[in-house]
């Protein structure tokens, strides 16, 4: 029996049209909205703190799941989304009174908690990757702490006939391996099977990214009608599964997508760890079957680690930037000066920030220092300045600084881009594994 | 003979994770992987993003897809949550390698006698 998978959203802000083409034409079992990156949750603590009123789930929550409310009833899709963030319970109650709303009662919408750990930080002991010191040491400016769970509590919630799965922060391919370890049965160490599983989840789990998005190099590597991409599909067997994707979309599913995504983000690819499984992805096999299908099969797995991660946001203070325009002759010339002049103004201005950079935008900004050299001159250049300082009064002497060059810095500067400068506080985060038993993954059940 | 542009026999792609930067090159012809995996080294790697480094180059072999994969450990210094690079997520430091230029295999040939 073969499971459909389809992924509506592979990040927080990514498209909202693809998933309701995804359930209405799809025939799925499943549909995911991935809506997490590293930084949402600690950017959502501190959106917070400027309006309190903002809920502690996924502001898009309504916005993604109720347009597809209907057509997933209708098709009997199950919903799983990470969109709970730091209150999974209030969005499936909000989910919950979007149902009823919409003329579906007794839609049973499972809130699964436990990956906050905020609470724990004052006494956790285990190292920060970034620093090696204790994550204790950083109790007292702490914005946000969760841990990556993993599927178990997804398999179970559905197992107990849950409609509508709503999750805090997770591994992003449990949002695969939930409903395949479901429907499959598979055993919590059936290794090789959990592997399969979470290498059919990390390939669509990026949503476009498989199916050509983040892929097109217009001559080398081609995607007929990209703006109109189609989210990928899973048509997942207990042994292979093709990736694939609605007829009538633009995009490209091939060897090469699914090779590139596989590799996404990964380490050592022998062993690509995640919290139910360690996976070899050197022994999946591609077969492309034509017309945007490409086979998976392969999976090896070692036993899961006896840690989970777990990412903790901390203030270290704000960050601070702003840039000025340059074009025509001597445009490198005059921003140089630029350069030169902001450079002693705030020196004598007292600013002292941690760190500050200058990117020449449009020369050496992206590839930063590995940039090579150019071999013509450019025709306009802009020149972006950002810091980091450690308080917001610092940060803000580099605005204080820059809004004036307009007048008394070179001359053909253009207005400045972004509408003048940004200062946002600066949330870092620290990368550690924490002991599984720090965790207590909760489900509540809510009807609508 | 001419030399021989990484883009035109593979293709790459970037992304974080903490403060490393994983590098995906990936041959477009199954045929061409011995050929990356004899001369894309991790040394090579390391010489094209250098400057940006702060940790070594590890390099993974994919055979299964005839990719290499290179891990630029501590290329995006502080992770993304506190890089004032412009390219805060990496994505688009995989087109820097696609620059490269390999010589062509006769050069090397007879200088070592």
């Amino acid at each position: 029996m073969t499971v459909r998978i389809g992924a509506g959203t592979g990040w927080a802000r990514d498209r909202f049209s693809p998933a309701l083409d995804l359930v209405q034409r799809g025939r799925l079992d499943y549909l995911f909205f991935e809506a997490m990156s590293e930084v949402t949750m600690s950017a959502a603590q501190v959106a917070r703190e400027s309006d309190p009123t903002l809920p502690r789930y996924d502001p898009d929550l309504l916005d993604r799941i109720g347009p597809v409310l209907a057509d997933a009833r209708r098709n009997e899709t199950k919903i799983i989304s990470n969109q709970g963030w730091l209150d999974p319970v209030g969005a499936a109650q909000a989910v919950a009174g979007e149902a009823r709303r919409q003329g579906f009662p007794g839609l049973r919408i499972a809130a699964i908690a436990g990956s906050d750990i905020s609470d724990q930080v004052s006494a956790l002991q285990t190292l920060s990757w970034e620093t090696g010191e204790p994550i204790c040491t950083y109790r007292d400016d702490m914005v946000s702490a969760e841990a990556y769970l993993g599927s178990t509590a997804i398999a179970a919630a559905l197992r107990e006939g849950a409609d509508i799965v709503i999750t805090s922060r997770i591994t992003d391919s449990a949002l695969v391996l939930g409903p395949l370890t479901a429907e499959f049965g598979w055993a919590e160490d059936d290794w090789d099977a959990l592997a399969f599983g979470v290498v059919v989840g990390h390939l669509i789990e990026c949503g476009a990214q498989v199916t050509g998005g983040y892929f097109a190099d217009p001559g080398y590597k081609d995607v007929p009608d990209l703006a109109n991409i189609g989210y990928p599909i899973a048509e997942v067997d207990p042994h292979s599964a093709i990736i694939t994707k609605l007829p009538g979309t633009g995009g490209i599913v091939s060897k090469a997508t699914c090779a590139e995504q596989l590799l996404y983000e990964v380490n050592d690819p022998s062993r690509y760890l995640s919290p139910d499984v360690v996976c070899d992805l050197t022994a999946v096999r591609f077969d492309d079957l034509g017309d945007n299908r490409v086979r998976v099969s392969g999976g090896r797995g070692e036993p899961a680690p006896d840690t989970l991660k777990a990412l903790v946001g901390v203030r270290e203070g704000w960050a601070s930037e702003g840039m000025m325009l340059f074009a025509g002759p001597g445009a490198m010339n005059r921003a140089e000066l630029a350069r030169a002049v902001l450079e002693e103004r705030l020196e004598q201005a007292g600013f002292r920030p941690r760190e500050i950079r200058f990117d020449f935008l449009g020369l050496n900004a992206v590839h930063r220092e590995a940039t090579p050299e150019p071999d013509h001159d450019v025709h306009e250049v802009i020149l972006r300045v950002a810091a980091a300082s450690e308080t917001k009064e610092q940060a803000g002497l580099l605005t204080r600084e820059l809004e004036p060059m307009a007048v008394s810095g070179p001359s053909g500067t253009g207005k400045f881009a972004t509408m003048g400068s940004r200062i946002r506080p600066i949330i870092g985060l620290h990368s550690t594994l924490i002991p599984r038993s720090l965790t207590t993954p909760s489900t509540s059940v809510i009807t609508s | 003979m001419p030399e021989i542009a990484l883009r035109d026999i593979a293709h790459a792609r970037s992304g974080e994770k903490g403060e490393n930067v994983n590098l995906a090159v990936i041959a477009y012809d199954d045929s061409d992987y011995e050929f990356l995996r004899e001369n894309l080294t991790a040394a090579v790697v390391a010489e094209i993003y250098g400057p940006l480094l702060s940790g070594t180059v590890e390099r993974y072999e994919a055979p299964n897809i005839s990719g290499l994969n290179f891990v630029l450990t501590g290329a995006l210094r502080g992770g993304r949550s506190r890089t004032l690079a412009v390219d805060e997520s990496s994505k688009a430091l995989s087109s820097l390698v696609l620059a490269h230029t390999f010589p062509p295999p006769d050069t090397t040939a007879g200088t070592e006698h």
